[in-house]
């Protein structure tokens, strides 16, 4: 290509960019323009995953049905070195390359913009010429693709984001300013439930839960949690005959005055149930009612873990850091009977507790982002509680997909 | 697998039923051996139990979305002194206790020498990693690889050094040695520091280090 043609390419081009509509468009124009025979317009699924890509549209439609996983493959395998494609518009490949059963002797590969705070871009497209004869690709028809695909970005896909991302960060802020802003210690339980009145039930079902947590720090022995059930008919959470029997056992063991003396105790019965309860609540945290019945749940842990260490200690141990002081307890003589209930509880509270414990460690441990193998590698020794269904992992020669 | 995974794991592993730990602190009833310890001995490890599983507690509510604000009014859940107090408290116990580590090694005097320099770093910053802490993390890791079962090669369930070795014999050679990098990063990103477990998977009992 000398001067004239590459001028009026750009012309052509930028008299084009104005008219990107879609994706379709994108890779009908780019097909035209640059002479290629198939044209793949490749999308990123992952922001933080260079490997984790999707063809997003192809061109012409007849090709649709005809491209494999493995032509994926073989179309990023050439060129794709992980980190290293910064401020590149693209390449154009040496020698042919096999897609979809045909041979294409030349291609190139253009990237869009980079998404921000990442290297990788979040669109990549491929163009592909049958006559390998004619001109070659060269790096002027990949920056040419690469403005095609940030005119598309711009006016098709950017704005989309945009909004969702606002959207999203204005329900975040919402969320935010109305519940742990918003969730005055000192404020009645009255006065909560009329400011929350019109909140969504998922709003209000938290707020109800943090005020609850200040109230049980606030005060060793309240009840608030009367106030979390009366509200489950107040608000739309739904669903009270089905779930308020456990609710009420937890309720009930919330408001004992003091978990360690009282003489039932935490009764085997009613961590079976928990138990079985817990199943399907941790399968599922941001299902709205499983994720209320755990925040309940780890309250009434909470509370009773408190209550056990502030009568075992028998005195506010918050602040010390000194633990020998603890061997000596003020008044051991007022203890000495409560200890064997001390341990009973502490005995049913490890069983709830690990029963957590392990449910969130085989579903992913402690990190959002869930990792496969997490789900797979297990104590032998936790082999009695919960189930796993995962697959296999593939053998150590496997190639990392 | 992160830190908060494996206090966890540790979480999991304490006085699991019918281990030393609950025979002895707890009243188990499979044995005798809680009416050798003195109550006081008891009362003390219920305190630290419940300041360790307050911890673990606050790291679910982090989890799930329901942590409360912490004021003067409303204090944390647990401190993050205690909360360190707790977890040296509760490994020095779980090695001498369950790993029958001798009790003449005062693994929670060691540890905690390294407290004063480091502790404030570790508590305000939570990327910050060094000894004290990456130490604790390096065990509970390779507690935790030696205690793997899982479905792997063949199908097949058992432990980790199992698969090892069984790779190492399907690659033809009996004394093939084969080297682990279990890297404690996090944010997709490696970590400077890794726990490398090298296995001579011979047939013989495997050694780790870190």
């Amino acid at each position: 290509m000398n001067q004239a043609k590459f001028e009026k390419l750009s012309r052509t081009l930028l008299d084009l960019i104005y008219r990107i509509k879609d994706k379709e468009h994108l890779l009908r124009v780019s097909f035209g323009l640059l002479g290629a025979d198939l044209a793949v317009l490749v999308r990123r699924t992952s922001a933080e995953e260079s490997g984790q890509v999707t063809i997003h549209h192809v061109y012409p439609a007849e090709y649709k049905g005809r491209l494999q996983d493995s032509d994926l493959h073989a179309l990023r395998e050439w060129y794709d070195s992980g980190d290293s494609l910064r401020d590149i518009d693209g390449f154009a490949k040496e020698g042919p390359i096999q897609i979809a059963g045909e041979e294409f002797p030349d291609a190139l590969v253009a990237f869009g913009a980079r998404i921000s705070d990442n290297r990788c871009s979040l669109h990549e497209m491929f163009l592909l010429k049958k006559r390998g004869d004619e001109e070659f690709y060269r790096s002027y028809h990949c920056w040419a693709a690469a403005k095609l695909i940030c005119a598309f970005e711009s006016h098709c896909v950017l704005p989309k984001l945009t909004r969702q991302r606002d959207t999203l960060s204005n329900l975040k802020e919402e969320y935010a300013a109305s519940l742990s802003d918003e969730v005055l210690q000192d404020e009645s339980w009255n006065d909560l439930k009329k400011r929350m009145k019109d909140r969504p039930p998922d709003i209000q079902w938290r707020s109800y839960t943090i005020w609850t947590g200040y109230q049980v720090r606030k005060k060793k022995g309240a009840k608030p949690a009367e106030k979390i059930g009366s509200a489950l008919t107040d608000t739309e959470i739904g669903d009270p005959p089905d779930h308020m029997k456990i609710l009420s056992d937890v309720i009930e063991f919330l408001t004992k005055d003091f978990c360690v003396l009282a003489d039932s105790g935490y009764s085997k019965e009613l961590y079976k149930k928990l138990e079985k309860k817990l199943g399907s609540v941790i399968d599922n945290p941001r299902q709205d009612k499983n994720r209320m019945w755990l925040q309940m749940i780890l309250i009434a842990l909470e509370h009773a873990w408190r209550n056990l260490r502030y009568d075992v200690s028998n005195r506010r141990i918050e602040h010390s850091f000194d633990s020998e002081s603890h061997e000596k307890p003020q008044s051991p003589d007022s203890h000495a009977g409560n200890l064997s209930k001390a341990i009973e509880t502490a005995r049913d509270l490890l069983c709830l507790t690990r029963g957590i414990v392990i449910h969130v460690l085989v579903s992913g441990g402690l990190t959002k982002k869930k990792r496969r193998t997490a789900k797979l590698v297990r104590s032998p020794k936790t082999s009695g509680i919960g189930t796993r269904k995962s697959p296999p992992l593939s053998g150590p020669g496997d190639r990392k997909t | 697998m992160g830190r908060g995974s494996l206090r966890l794991y540790l979480a999991q592993e304490i006085v699991r039923p019918d281990s030393r730990l609950e025979q002895l602190y707890l009243d188990g009833e499979k044995t005798d051996e809680h009416r050798n310890a003195p109550p006081e001995l008891k009362r003390t490890f219920v305190v630290n139990l419940s300041r360790f599983m307050l911890s673990i507690v606050a790291r679910l509510e982090e989890h799930f979305d329901i942590k409360t604000r912490a004021t003067e009014t409303n204090p944390p859940v647990i401190s993050l002194n205690e909360e360190l107090d707790s977890l040296l408290y509760i490994v020095d116990r779980f090695v001498h206790v369950e790993l029958e580590v001798e009790e003449q090694i005062n693994i929670k005097q060691h540890l905690g020498r390294q407290l004063d320099s480091e502790v404030q770093h570790y508590l305000t910053r939570p990327r910050y990693r060094d000894h004290l802490l990456h130490v604790i993390d390096v065990f509970l890791l390779g507690h935790l690889l030696l205690n793997t079962e899982l479905r792997w090669l063949e199908e097949r369930k058992m432990s980790l050094i199992k698969h090892l070795e069984l790779a190492a014999a399907k690659r033809g050679g009996d004394h093939q040695p084969m080297l682990i990098a279990v890297l404690t990063g996090t944010v997709g990103r490696a970590s400077k520091r890794s726990l490398i477990v090298r296995f001579t998977v011979s047939g013989r009992v495997p050694c780790s280090g870190a």
